[in-house]
């Protein structure tokens, strides 16, 4: 995809009127991919636009160098899943999935072994002679998909919240064959969806979005340990990332009431321009007594019990910082907390975007 | 307010929808209903709010028997999934319709949006229609709605299953907010396990149109009476596995096909030598390698949260092992996984629990 923007207003005027603003992106072979964000993210509208469905305002979209911005679906080379299954239901499984390969004149026998080889895959072998109508919802998708699959020219298959209408206890059996699947077969897919559970479970690289503009691409890990906007370190992870406003002093960084010592990236922070934040995940942050190196203080507003592990709330300076602490840390409400931050786990933020510092900024003495 | 269900049942077109139960809440409790689809919690909270007329049994409230009076009559708010909202109207109208339909004064009234509007983080919406708010803002309105007159007895079904994740994550965080302090009887269905424990209130526990095991969710998660109870609480699940308690050099071991578990902890001391089943909830196994442990082989990886969990077949048995933080495990590569037996839950052959480390503490 190069330099894709698209506005569905006929007269777009500023970036506001942009459904997508500015989108450069590589689709790797072999991998799958999700895209992740909120509704109005835009990420139906990159979703459109890869399948053919719609024509970007501005840029290209070439497959293995070959322009097919003007293309339309058919003449594309993609098979999509959609919430709802899309199958016959009255032919037999079998039908359904030989019917993408009769309608492009494979012959028989190469049918025959490409059905019985994605039934084999998908696990619907043993359900191959029955009719579609009388099947769960989570098999008929299980269909949905192997017509996908089926065809060997399928350059990329687009799956558009494919998990909505299936049974939480059978979502994960689900899950799982679309994991394997992707392994075996080597095929790119691309999942759209609101849930970061499912684009972190099946995603090898996971496009996140947000206004209409992708904040990131990056793999489960990445996107958690090193958010490189703040929009990321907020959706990833439960609770997501805390955020406090922090200012610049000669070779400090002045977080709340707290000085942070910033070893030698003073001038990188003071260069980048925009206001500044300090990020730390609520998973790196643990209860502290005082004057055991950086800490913040505060007072406890809530403790959330998880079974294995509590969530507490600390004001920091009118700020609500999350921390994850295990089961047995139980501050009282209202009393008085230091939060010791992992200083390898402090990211920092020139408006939205992270500033790279070395990996040492943070470090105590060791 | 306390509302007693005694010997109440439902039955429809001659099917059982709700076996006959027995059940007690009491004024500021909030029971969150947990179990699958088609588990009855819809059903529990339709007889609970006199939507639905029980077959048998009785419906006390505060005393007086109110089986088979319409809802109408009754002090009962209800949420559902959908947003239920009057879109010709404004916010503000929205949540005052109750409050007008009681022929409250307009003061009193404005007061009361005024309060709720602010709790549920509305405020500044309510001269705006709820088509042109985002979906979760439509969910708060409908509960504001529902607590704006002053209820006995509120029934959320699902409210957030159709909500942004983040929202939900959100959301969920107030609710305990919004009824704090308050008289009401709150009783919220779910079929995400994880919400009762988030909610922090008394748990239900629902299959197949039997209400079950009831209680502060923390105790229950803590000593579930059963492993299907167990299985019910705990997402991702509760690894079960088969084991026995044997003797070898004068030493009691716990044994799983054979492989030595460890010795045992304390709080299985009293249990004779035999076959059990241990129940091992995802934090109480880990991969660290630093202490001994089983190899097995990745089966898959879910990503939920800020949590790992790598699922593990050994033998018949899957394991549901949580690691702290993301990281990538490919179907097929090999762990080592060891077991904190001073944590786990033992249960008999049958099914029924008969050792939880926290026992002997609470129940002295």
């Amino acid at each position: 995809m190069k330099n894709l923007r698209h506005s569905y207003h006929p007269n777009p005027q500023g970036d506001e009127d942009f459904a997508l603003k500015s989108v450069d992106l590589t689709w790797q072979e072999g991998l799958a991919y999700a895209l992740l964000g909120p509704s109005g993210s835009g990420k139906t509208t990159m979703l459109d636009i890869l399948s053919g469905l719609l024509t970007p305002s501005e840029g290209q979209v070439l497959f293995d160098g070959r322009d097919v911005t003007g293309l339309d679906a058919r003449d594309r080379n993609i098979a999509q899943v959609f919430q709802f299954p899309v199958i016959y239901e009255t032919m037999t499984v079998a039908q359904n999935l030989a019917f993408p390969l009769k309608t492009r004149k494979v012959p028989a026998a190469r049918i025959r072994e490409r059905v019985g080889f994605i039934a084999e895959e998908l696990g619907l072998t043993a359900l191959l002679k029955e009719r579609a109508r009388g099947l769960t919802a989570e098999q008929k998708q299980r269909i949905s998909l192997g017509r996908g699959l089926v065809r060997e020219d399928v350059a990329a298959i687009l799956l558009d919240e494919p998990l909505t209408v299936i049974d939480p206890a059978q979502k994960m059996a689900l899950r799982r064959t679309l994991k394997a699947v992707q392994l075996h077969l080597g095929v790119k897919l691309i999942y759209v969806t609101h849930d970061q559970h499912e684009a972190m479970t099946l995603a090898d690289r996971v496009v996140v979005m947000d206004e209409g503009e992708v904040v990131q691409v990056g793999s489960p890990e990445e996107l958690f340990a090193d958010p490189a906007h703040r929009f990321v370190g907020y959706f990833i992870g439960t609770p997501g990332m805390n955020f406090i406003d922090a200012s610049l002093d000669g070779h400090d960084l002045v977080v709340g009431p707290t000085r942070l010592p910033v070893n030698g990236a003073a001038e990188t922070l003071a260069g980048a321009g925009k206001a500044l934040s300090f990020g730390i995940r609520p998973d790196f942050l643990s209860l502290t007594e005082p004057g055991t190196g950086i800490s913040l203080p505060g007072t406890v507003t809530r403790v959330e019990h998880h079974g294995d592990e509590n969530i507490v709330g600390v004001d920091v300076e009118g700020s609500e910082v999350l921390a994850r602490v295990e089961a047995d840390v139980r501050p009282r409400l209202g009393e008085a907390v230091h939060l010791r931050p992992e200083p390898d786990a402090i990211r920092i933020f020139a408006g939205q975007r992270v500033v790279r510092l070395p990996q040492s900024a943070f470090g105590e003495a060791r | 307010m306390s509302i007693v269900a005694e010997k109440v049942s439902l039955k429809v077109d001659g099917e059982d929808w709700l076996y006959p139960f027995d059940l007690t809440l009491e004024p500021g409790s909030f029971t969150t209903v947990i179990g699958p689809t088609r588990a009855g919690k819809t059903s529990l909270l339709r007889v609970l709010a006199g939507l639905a007329r029980p077959t048998t049994g009785q419906l006390i409230v505060d005393g007086r028997d109110v089986t088979g009076v319409n809802v109408r009559k009754r002090s009962v708010g209800m949420v559902y999934q959908e947003f239920v909202n009057y879109p010709g109207k404004t916010v503000f109208e929205n949540i005052s319709a109750p409050l007008r339909n009681a022929k409250e004064p307009a003061d009193a009234i404005k007061k009361r949006v005024g309060e709720v509007a602010e709790i549920v983080g509305i405020s500044p919406y309510l001269d705006r229609h709820p088509l042109e708010l985002s979906g979760g803002q439509q969910q708060r309105v409908a509960i504001a709605r529902t607590i704006a007159r002053k209820r006995r007895l509120v029934l959320l079904d699902e409210p957030l299953v159709n909500l942004d994740y983040k929202l939900r994550e959100h959301l969920r965080g107030e609710f305990r907010r919004i009824f704090a302090d308050s008289e009401v009887v709150a009783v919220y269905a779910s079929s995400e396990p994880k919400e009762a424990l988030i909610l922090n209130g008394d748990v239900l526990v629902m299959s197949e149109g039997r209400v079950g095991q009831h209680g502060p969710a923390g105790k229950v998660y803590a000593e579930p009476g059963t492993v299907e109870v167990a299985r019910q609480v705990s997402d991702p699940p509760i690894s079960i596995i088969p084991a026995q308690l044997s003797k070898a050099n004068g030493e009691r071991i716990w044994l799983a096909e054979g492989v030595a578990l460890g010795s045992e902890p304390g709080h299985t001391a009293g249990l004779g030598e035999g076959a059990y089943q241990l129940g091992l909830y995802p934090h109480q196994l880990s991969t660290d390698r630093s202490r001994p442990g089983i190899q097995i082989e990745v089966d898959f990886l879910e990503v939920s949260g800020s949590n790992s969990f790598i699922y593990a077949r050994a033998g018949e048995t899957m394991l549901a092992v949580k690691e702290k933080g993301v990281h990538d495990h490919a179907i097929g590569d090999a762990v080592q996984v060891n077991f904190d037996l001073a944590h786990m839950l033992v249960f008999d052959a049958a099914g029924a629990l008969v050792a939880a480390p926290t026992r002997g503490l609470a129940h002295g």
